[in-house]
């Protein structure tokens, strides 16, 4: 089966295409294209044809039978995975008041898609998916119930395909059959906008995310946990507007607003000597302490961390204060849990998440992805 | 009456439209008086009075309190009415320092420069209790008057935990930073706790609960310090309160001022006075109403049930954060109304813990009303204390402190 798989981000859009079952992309890259040329018709079309282009170039008989693309929100709506059509645009039009962002832009590339490649299957990966089994207690924020008429704000995670993915492997590597169920995870997802999960089995306790990704561990640029009356002090002492407020909370705070620079958070963590570091390395370190210790609470004890995301290598700094932490409360001598670094790319997991669901497999993720040993 | 001789230390705790006070005898800590003035400075259908007790006698007073200095007055004049001693030094509870407060201090005219500048960080405490403070010193210039402050305690706080991920501009120049509230409370339950166990304050560790009927908070607790606490910058932030939302996405509140094109005293509104326990349950800010009336199948009782647990989860994840951070604690303590009297709150709290060294003893908890008392099994590896806070009584003993420590100087 030849894939095309599609991972639209802020400002670029990752591609990467496979003969599957081989893991190792025939070609893969990335384009930079804002979400604005995103939303637009001719620029969809020139960048799909770029696509189409370095594919054939690549291997003159490639011919696309699968486009999967992965989306951030699929809201209520989208439990699974869905094969774009026509029926599924209209519910996709549906989620357009809570996620303005994010659903224009996903009808916009599928519909493009079917046109670029009339004769491949379009398959939209949701990333949401996997939080829809929350518990009510940790999606429902203390708000009332109907507001202005709108439905109540809901807690997702927004980075589902690897959490499920990663504490998968965990649970094969960890539980002896018959007991995956019980398996208590805690699984750390690095990147721009890090997410920390608590899955019981296979079902999600706790997600640091919120309703957006804004809530949480600090980002690469976005503030994280923030107390609202930050922001209700800025719409009304400070006279901010709400679009004002959300460009400072998404793009100039988080790891960059406490370094007062441009700065990655793999520099964060290896660059050490650097003081003007230290204060977004300990704030990051500590919300990770925080969100790891009500993670066990939620899951009533710890078998296993795993690390998991474009910083995962980043584990080797992380573990040994998280294990000292998490550990020494413990009540009697227990096992450690263990630590694993899971590095399969997002564009695997989305391809194979696609193509499990094309084949009417529902256990998905059975053998994604590589992990190596504790860091 | 001096400091080594003894005092009587009349404290004074001022909300936005109340104004509980107590009389004090220190060192002793007998108290001579005490009371409420309620409907301060607002227009209701019933007139202002003041709730009193003097000893076993206690009763009512009606009387015009137009602001919190006429209720001073008013309370001032039922002290001499009863034949009870002048005070010897007033005290105050300051609900926010700001960061110009780090610890509590005895009133001069720069400490009241200063405290004015405190006011835009809680304009609907500070300036009334400003205001008192004022009053005292026009009418008694020559009494000492020491201001205690709810969010000194938490001064200690390292930046690791009380630092936003926002731009200096904020963090600096805004204050934008967590300055925590109830550790007035916090630090005197500490206190108690460390006396309760037999070990000195400065080696404590634990971590505070103090679950009121409106505001609630934990505190994390190392050496005695405060090193976290769940509210931030505002009261607003963490637990599932009474009517204030706690943890909120700020996309949320963001979308609440976009769609109230930008009011935000509507949002203002909406998430401090009608979400919490009355947001998610939809007909009680009082979390024991709710566990009166949760059994049943219809739709009430299903969300009397919900809210419970979205109270009690939100509380276990913080307590299992605090546990963390803290590492080996000593203790954990339940304090204040919920803290002190639902044994189901701690109970619930505490359930499936035992990884963190918690195990309740489910019957003790349950029969247990005479405070202190240690609820965990006999074995437990960390304690579980139900402790009465008592706010006045810490207020007394930290400005009978000052007092005497600059009389001796």
């Amino acid at each position: 089966m030849n894939v095309l798989t599609l991972i639209p981000g802020g400002r670029h859009v990752e591609f990467a295409a496979f003969r599957w079952p081989a893991r190792e992309p025939v070609i893969a890259g990335s384009l930079e294209i804002s979400q604005e040329e995103l939303d637009r018709r001719d620029s969809l079309e020139t960048f799909l044809d770029i696509v189409a282009g370095r594919c054939r170039s690549h291997r003159p008989t490639f011919r696309i039978e699968t486009v999967a693309i992965r989306a951030v929100y699929g809201g209520e709506t989208f439990r699974r995975p869905a094969v774009f059509c026509p029926e599924v645009r209209r519910r996709l039009d549906s989620l357009i008041p809570e996620a303005p962002l994010e659903a224009p832009v996903l009808i916009a590339l599928a519909d493009r898609c079917r046109h670029t490649f009339p004769a491949a299957s379009v398959l939209l990966v949701f990333e949401t998916s996997f939080f829809l089994d929350l518990p009510p207690e940790e999606r429902e924020y203390a708000v009332p119930e109907q507001e202005g008429g709108s439905a109540a704000p809901l807690r997702y995670g927004f980075h589902g395909i690897t959490h499920a993915a990663a504490c998968a492997r965990a649970r094969t590597e960890l539980a002896p059959s018959g007991e995956a169920h019980r398996t208590r995870i805690i699984s750390v997802f690095l990147d721009d906008s890090p997410e920390v999960a608590a899955v019981l089995g296979d079902r999600p306790l706790m997600s640091t995310s919120g309703s957006s990704p804004l809530q949480g561990l600090p980002g690469r640029t976005s503030c994280g946990d923030l107390d609202p009356g930050i922001v209700l002090a800025l719409a009304g002492e400070h006279k901010w507007g709400p679009e004002e407020i959300n460009a400072c909370l998404t793009g100039e705070s988080g790891l960059v607003g406490l370094a007062g620079r441009q700065v990655e958070m793999s520099e964060v963590f290896s660059s050490r000597r650097d003081a003007t570091l230290n204060l977004a390395r300990e704030v990051l370190e500590y919300r990770l302490l925080l969100a790891c210790g009500a993670a066990k609470a939620t899951l009533g004890g710890l078998d296993a961390i795993v690390f998991s995301g474009r910083h995962a290598q980043l584990a080797r700094y992380l573990t040994g204060p998280l294990l000292s932490a998490l550990v020494r409360g413990e009540d009697r001598p227990v096992e450690a849990p263990t630590c694993m670094v899971f590095a399969a790319p997002l564009e695997v997991l989305v391809t194979e998440e696609a193509l499990s669901f094309l084949a009417g497999d529902s256990v998905a993720f059975r053998s994604a992805g590589r992990e190596e040993d504790s860091p | 009456m001096t400091p080594e001789t003894g005092m009587n230390i009349l404290v004074f705790n001022c909300g936005s439209s109340s104004l509980k006070y107590r009389l004090l005898a220190m060192p002793g800590e007998d108290e001579l008086a005490g009371g409420e003035a309620q409907r301060v400075g607002t227009r209701t259908s019933e007139p202002s009075r003041i709730l009193y007790r003097f000893g076993k006698h206690s009763g009512v007073h009606f009387a015009e309190m137009p602001d919190h200095a006429s209720a001073f007055g008013q309370v001032l004049h039922l002290i001499e009415q009863h034949g009870c001693p002048f005070p010897g030094a007033l005290a105050h509870r300051i609900v926010h320092g700001g960061r110009r407060f780090r610890d509590h201090v005895r009133v001069d005219e720069q400490v009241l420069a200063s405290l004015e500048e405190t006011c835009r960080l809680a304009p609907l405490h500070n300036p009334p209790q400003l205001g008192l403070v004022r009053e005292c010193a026009r009418r008694f210039p020559d009494l000492a008057q020491v201001l205690v402050f709810d969010t000194a305690f938490h001064s200690a706080i390292p930046a690791r935990a009380g630092t936003y991920a926002l731009p200096a501009s904020l963090r600096c120049d805004l204050e934008m930073a967590k300055f925590g509230f109830h550790g007035i409370s916090h630090a005197y339950v500490a206190a108690e706790a460390a006396r309760f166990l037999g070990i000195a304050l400065d080696r404590l560790r634990a971590v505070s609960c103090h679950l009121g009927s409106g505001g609630a908070s934990l505190c994390a607790i190392v050496d005695g310090r405060s090193v976290d606490t769940t509210m931030g910058y505002s009261p607003l932030q963490g637990l599932v309160m009474s009517t204030r939302c706690g943890d909120l996405d700020p996309a949320v509140a963001l979308r609440l001022l976009s769609g109230c094109e930008g009011d935000p005293n509507f949002a203002e509104t909406l998430l401090n006075r009608r979400s919490g326990v009355l947001g998610l349950s939809g007909r009680s800010s009082d979390l024991r109403d709710l566990l009166a009336g949760k059994q049943g199948e219809d739709r009430e009782a299903l969300r009397a049930v919900h809210t419970i647990r979205c109270y009690t989860w939100r509380l276990r994840k913080y307590l299992g954060a605090y546990l963390a951070v803290v590492g080996s604690p000593h203790a954990v303590i339940f304090t204040d109304t919920l803290g002190e009297t639902v044994p189901e709150v701690r109970a619930a709290a505490c359930a499936g813990m035992d990884a963190f060294g918690l195990q309740l003893d489910a019957e003790r908890n349950a029969s247990s009303t005479t405070l202190p008392v240690d609820v965990a099994t006999s074995d437990s590896p960390v304690r579980i204390l139900a402790l009465a806070t008592n706010e006045e009584l810490a207020i007394a003993r930290t400005s009978y402190a000052i007092i005497g420590r600059e009389a001796r100087k």
